[in-house]
């Protein structure tokens, strides 16, 4: 909580802006991509099926995200890289 | 040269386009500008009454456009101002009665007499909407500090890109005791979102319901402080550098922090 929350809460307010603008900024990253939740599934889909194409990636673990800040919109994909032999990692 | 054609919308309804309308236009009559108001909003008739002229009434935009009077006729004049002149929408119409190509050369007829004509949308993104962008060259939005007008402005922010230039933002009915508390979105996080150029911010003000109540525009009500952002607003759109106070109020945070510990 920053020092001008804790004021506001002092105030009797509840500092629900933040939540208003939070929701805003994702909902309307949205509206402008036209990113319907139908739309997302199949980008998620294509890509997931994309990087298998290539390289080995455990599809449970695939993780598609966008972040939307004032400054920046992202998107994020992560996904667990399967390297086959555990023997990769350093062994004791 | 011709006038100005300007737009007044928003996407959502009840956020204030028709008394944005009505005081803009009356503002800039009073600034000696000869002004031209249509009310877009075909079967949900409002800017006559808001200006307090609803008697003097007689023929409307459907009339107008399908050759049934004159468009002289349909001006109805303000009582007040002998230069701003209302085209009431029709009361009984449907709202496709009017086209957009209609809606255009209207606006082009009216630009060649008048400095500013100013068109008061309907709520929605349907025909009424693009007839009333149809007939603009600029466009102003209105939006109140909350969740769902916000994201309607945007997305009509977004519909007007291809046709018109940069829009205008008003952000009305600002509480500043609910942005001091953290509780209402201040003009730096709708600029955030929406990223477009501020033309004023106008506060929450019982003035304006009473203005409404009477049939006179707040702007006609100099101590309010609703009218003096609008007479703001006024001057700033005829080009006038006048700065938009800062409503956020750390001021008066402090003072009010200053109050609840020491009392004063």
């Amino acid at each position: 909580m920053t020092w001008t929350e804790i004021v506001q809460r002092f105030l009797g307010g509840t500092g629900s802006k933040t939540d208003a603008k939070n929701r805003l900024l994702l909902v309307l990253q949205e509206d402008r991509l036209g990113l319907t939740p139908e739309k997302k599934e199949a980008l998620r889909r294509d890509i997931l099926a994309a990087i298998r194409k290539h390289i080995d990636i455990d599809p449970d673990g695939f993780n598609m995200e966008f972040i939307h800040s004032v400054e920046q919109n992202e998107m994020r994909v992560s996904a667990p890289v399967q390297v086959g032999r555990s023997t990769l990692s350093v062994s004791k | 040269m011709g006038g100005r054609a300007i737009v007044v919308t928003s996407g959502k309804g009840g956020v204030g386009k028709t008394t944005a309308t009505a005081n803009i236009g009356l503002g800039l009559a009073r600034h000696d500008r000869k002004v031209v108001m249509i009310d877009g909003d075909i079967g949900l008739r409002n800017l006559d009454l808001i200006l307090g002229v609803e008697n003097r009434v007689v023929y409307n935009i459907v009339d107008v456009v399908s050759g049934r009077c004159q468009l002289r006729q349909a001006l109805v004049k303000d009582k007040r101002f002998s230069n701003l002149f209302l085209i009431p929408a029709s009361q009984v119409d449907q709202k496709d009665a009017v086209s957009a190509d209609q809606m255009r050369e209207l606006s082009a007829q009216l630009k060649e007499e008048f400095d500013f004509v100013l068109i008061d949308c309907p709520a929605g993104i349907e025909q009424g909407f693009r007839n009333a962008v149809a007939a603009a060259d600029e466009a102003i939005i209105v939006t109140t500090p909350d969740v769902s007008p916000v994201r309607d402005a945007d997305r009509v922010i977004g519909l007007l890109q291809s046709s018109l230039g940069d829009p205008q933002l008003i952000i009305n009915r600002m509480s500043m005791a609910m942005v001091r508390r953290g509780d209402m979105l201040d003009r730096q996080d709708v600029l955030d979102i929406l990223a477009i150029q501020l033309l004023g911010i106008v506060p929450e003000d019982e003035a304006v319901i009473i203005a409404g109540n009477k049939g006179s525009p707040v702007v006609l009500n100099g101590g309010s402080p609703s009218g003096k952002a609008y007479e703001r607003i006024v001057r700033r759109m005829l080009g006038e550098e006048i700065p938009i106070p800062e409503l956020n109020g750390h001021g008066g945070l402090v003072q009010r922090l200053g109050k609840i510990f020491f009392g004063s």
